[in-house]
């Protein structure tokens, strides 16, 4: 078998598992910049002040979601294939489909993520001058969180045209 | 709406009785208390107001406060748990002569105050030398090898003894230039740490001026061991016992303020008499005297001035109130008044911004949108259930206040909805349950779920146009209720219907003769007739910014799908470990676990973008914010109750 034939073969698959990777992994690494990010704010606020923990730990799960959009898409992409069951037969196209249906997620959550945490960490800084004001930093960070939305919905309604 | 009407008053009543007045004033706590204009002020004689009392009272208040928060962090030093039992609060009754005797024998609790303070003064001063003696103690350990007492280790008559350290990648370039340069010369490593390398240092004074060269090339930086007499293990001992001492030392200091810490309920109860004076004092001085009389002027809700009159008559015959126009710029305080299914939904709208008087109250016609809202993005029945039974949990055991209170209203509403929701859509623990949906499943049928959140949007929307129309015509401005909002939804529909059903052909008529109206009227407040025209013409672009506010729903069923594939990730996984005993253990712990994490992440979000729907997308279209909270000159007291004079004697 040369390398063509392992391609048309197995391409499909091999595509359809490069694309839940990078909705899952890029994704969460958005999140986990983002996160942390708000993270090292939110530790400086908590220096100043241990009785804002809860409320900056709000705003430090707001850039988490991107991560979980990520996972949701993957995990929607492996139910598709039969990763829990046995693996169905992806032909190259619908392979190269999956792939592109995952880009969405990944792209968007990846950036989106970043900004969000950046966004949230400024929310920190909210909590440590007036703690009362915790829902406007959050509507902030909520506002770069949209396009994540946005991206899972077009991410889902792609996987849903791909019919196995 | 929900705003309660407000009517602005002087109330006039003799000065020998004022201290009287207010405090039956402060009692009925229906007053608004605002300063009276600085050009009254000016056209008679008045007595000055004396500062001092008040801030006499704000510093002793804000001592007492500083000493009760310093009780409540005090714990006990031999105990690693931080007991957090808090008494449940007596509260005292008190009539008002008890309330001033009390205030006058203030000495014993101010007293008290000050001795919390100056305790935990010292804790600060015996934490930081704690802090300098670690410090020493760390700096003296690498020389730990030195045995002879430190104070030897000096200049002698003909040699020089140096201790100190050197950078450990510039040790050997060192060590090679002392033993090339210096004839005399005894170097040893003491010590080695991770950057650093310790050595004691022995030569001739005549090589001095050579020795100083090498020092400053490779940075030797020398030890000073000036106070230290005795052996380094003997000093590091002296310190350690130091050491303990202090601690000793701030052990009984928290012992103390433990002990002290019993008293805290009289201190609290004290506090709670000095907030009631202050706040009667700073009425004062926002009212103005003259000799014999004393005015102040509020905002009362319309409807209390009768009772407000007879309360007053039981203290006093010599009072006059009278009703006042505002001043031209002034703003009536904000209070809302809702239904008790729609209060917790003020605290969305006042995180945003307290409505102005002059708008309109959005809570009512907020309430079924943010709670629909909130429950379609969690969407789970059994999430729902349980939601309602934590938030219904905490209302009854905990009886929470103001704001607390209203979140959690806000939970049990969501909650409710949330299992609604759950019902509609078939969520049941993210599908565990096999029960099929009422409505549809949008994970199956997604476009049916984006025309309904659309179509929600669409809704939301028109109702904010509607509610900026209802404020046009309020005021009279019926023409641009018209053509403002009018023919924009108008137009909006005419182009929906166009897009949903194709070219009917009278609908593609009133769509072009909307469209037309809108570019003839949108331009009128513009003098130039060519601007008339291409402002009117660029308003119809405003129905780009339409459809991204109504795109902007489509997050409904994002978040929906996310909290349900969630659900089902954490389902799949559990039931993978199934089976034997070991494995449906770990399966019930992934179960537990993995849906109070589902239950919060999404909670947390259905929350910020509901609140987000309401801020960005609904209050746009016609929310009048920067109101003045209503804030009554009342009793703000937790520990105290204060009771009239009659109902005590009885």
């Amino acid at each position: 078998m040369n390398f063509y034939e392992f391609m048309t073969e197995n391409g499909g698959l091999i595509l359809s598992f490069l694309g839940s990777a990078l909705a899952v992994g890029m994704a969460g690494w958005g999140s986990v910049i983002g996160v942390g990010l708000t993270g090292v704010t939110a530790a400086g606020v908590v220096t100043e002040n241990p009785s804002h923990f809860g409320k900056t730990l709000l705003l430090q799960a707001l850039p988490g979601t991107q991560g979980i959009y990520g996972l949701l898409i993957g995990f929607i992409v492996w139910q598709k294939i039969g990763v829990f069951t046995t693996l169905t037969e992806v032909s190259l196209f619908e392979g190269f489909m999956i792939l592109l249906a995952c880009l969405p997620i990944a792209i968007v959550g990846f950036t989106s993520a970043i900004y969000q945490g950046k966004a949230a960490a400024a929310g920190c800084l909210i909590v440590a001058k007036r703690p009362e004001e915790l829902a406007k930093g959050m509507v902030f960070a909520a506002m770069v969180e949209t396009y994540a939305v946005l991206s899972l919905l077009a991410s889902f309604l792609m996987l849903s045209g791909v019919k196995l | 709406m929900a705003i309660v009407k407000m009517e602005k008053i002087a109330l006039t009543a003799l000065e020998s009785e004022k201290n009287n007045v207010l405090a039956a004033l402060q009692a009925i706590g229906a007053l608004h208390v605002v300063p009276i204009n600085a050009d009254v002020e000016t056209s008679i004689s008045v007595n000055p107001f004396n500062m001092e009392q008040l801030e006499m009272l704000e510093s002793e208040k804000h001592m007492v406060m500083q000493a009760l928060q310093i009780l409540q962090k005090s714990f006990d030093p031999t105990q690693t748990m931080k007991s957090k039992k808090r008494e449940v609060i007596h509260k005292q009754v008190l009539t008002e002569e008890e309330l001033e005797a009390l205030y006058a024998d203030k000495g014993t609790m101010l007293s008290f105050a000050q001795e919390c303070l100056l305790k935990e003064k010292n804790l600060v001063v015996l934490d930081v030398k704690l802090s300098k003696l670690t410090q020493s103690s760390e700096t003296l350990f690498p020389w730990k090898a030195l045995c002879e007492p430190l104070a030897l280790y000096k200049d002698t008559k003909n040699t020089l003894v140096k201790l100190g350290t050197v950078n450990k990648e510039l040790s050997d370039g060192f060590e090679q230039q002392l033993k090339a340069q210096l004839t005399y010369l005894s170097l040893s490593r003491i010590y080695e740490a991770d950057q650093q390398i310790y050595y004691l240092l022995i030569c001739h004074n005549t090589e001095e001026q050579s020795l100083r060269e090498i020092i400053g090339q490779s940075g030797f930086i020398i030890a000073d061991f000036e106070a230290y007499a005795l052996t380094v293990a003997e000093e590091i001992e002296k310190i350690d016992r130091e050491r303990a001492m202090i601690k000793i030392e701030m052990d009984n200091i928290q012992l103390q303020l433990l002990e002290m810490r019993e008293k805290a309920h009289s201190l609290e109860a004290f506090l709670d008499i000095i907030t009631i004076l202050s706040d009667r004092e700073n009425a004062k001085h926002h009212a103005l005297s003259t000799k014999k009389t004393f005015m102040i002027q509020a905002w009362v809700p319309t409807g209390l001035l009768e009772h407000l009159h007879k309360s007053l008559l039981k203290i006093t015959p010599y009072h006059a109130i009278k009703v006042i126009p505002p001043e031209p710029d002034e703003v009536m305080p904000t209070l809302l008044k809702n239904h008790r299914f729609v209060e917790p939904l003020e605290f969305i709208t006042e995180q945003y911004s307290v409505p102005s008087s002059q708008g309109v109250d959005p809570n009512a016609m907020m309430m079924p949108f943010f709670v629909i809202f909130f429950g379609i993005m969690v969407s789970d029945a059994i999430y729902g259930a349980l939601i309602v039974l934590i938030a219904g949990f905490i209302l009854k055991k905990l009886s929470p206040q103001g704001n607390f209170k209203k979140i959690i209203g806000v939970m049990v509403l969501g909650g409710i909805s949330t299992s609604l929701w759950g019902v509609m859509f078939g969520g049941w623990l993210g599908g565990m349950l096999p029960i099929s949906p009422i409505l549809f499943n949008p994970l199956e049928e997604p476009f049916k779920m984006i025309g309904m959140c659309l179509a929600f949007g669409v809704l939301h929307l028109f109702i904010g146009f509607g509610l900026q129309a209802y404020l046009n015509i309020k005021r009279g401005y019926w023409m641009e209720a018209f053509l403002d909002q009018g023919l924009w939804v108008l137009f909006i529909i005419s182009i929906m219907s166009l897009a949903l059903t194709g070219l009917v052909p009278y609908n593609q008529y009133a769509a072009m003769g909307l469209a037309l109206a809108l570019i003839l009227t949108q331009g009128r407040r513009k003098k130039n007739p060519v601007l008339k025209l291409l402002t009117g013409i660029l308003s119809l672009y405003n129905i780009t910014g339409f459809l991204g506010d109504v795109l902007s729903y489509l997050r409904l069923f994002a978040l929906g799908l996310a909290t349900g594939v969630i659900g089902t990730v954490i389902n799949s996984m559990a039931l993978m470990l199934g089976g034997s005993i070991l494995g449906t253990v770990f399966m019930i712990v992934i179960l537990i676990v993995g849906h109070t994490f589902n239950i919060a992440i999404n909670v947390l979000g259905a929350y910020v973008h509901s609140s987000r729907l309401q801020y960005v997308e609904f209050f746009s279209k016609f929310y009048e914010g920067d109101g003045i909270k209503y804030n009554p000159f009342r009793i703000k007291a937790r520990y105290v109750d204060l009771i009239e004079h009659e109902e005590a004697s009885r």
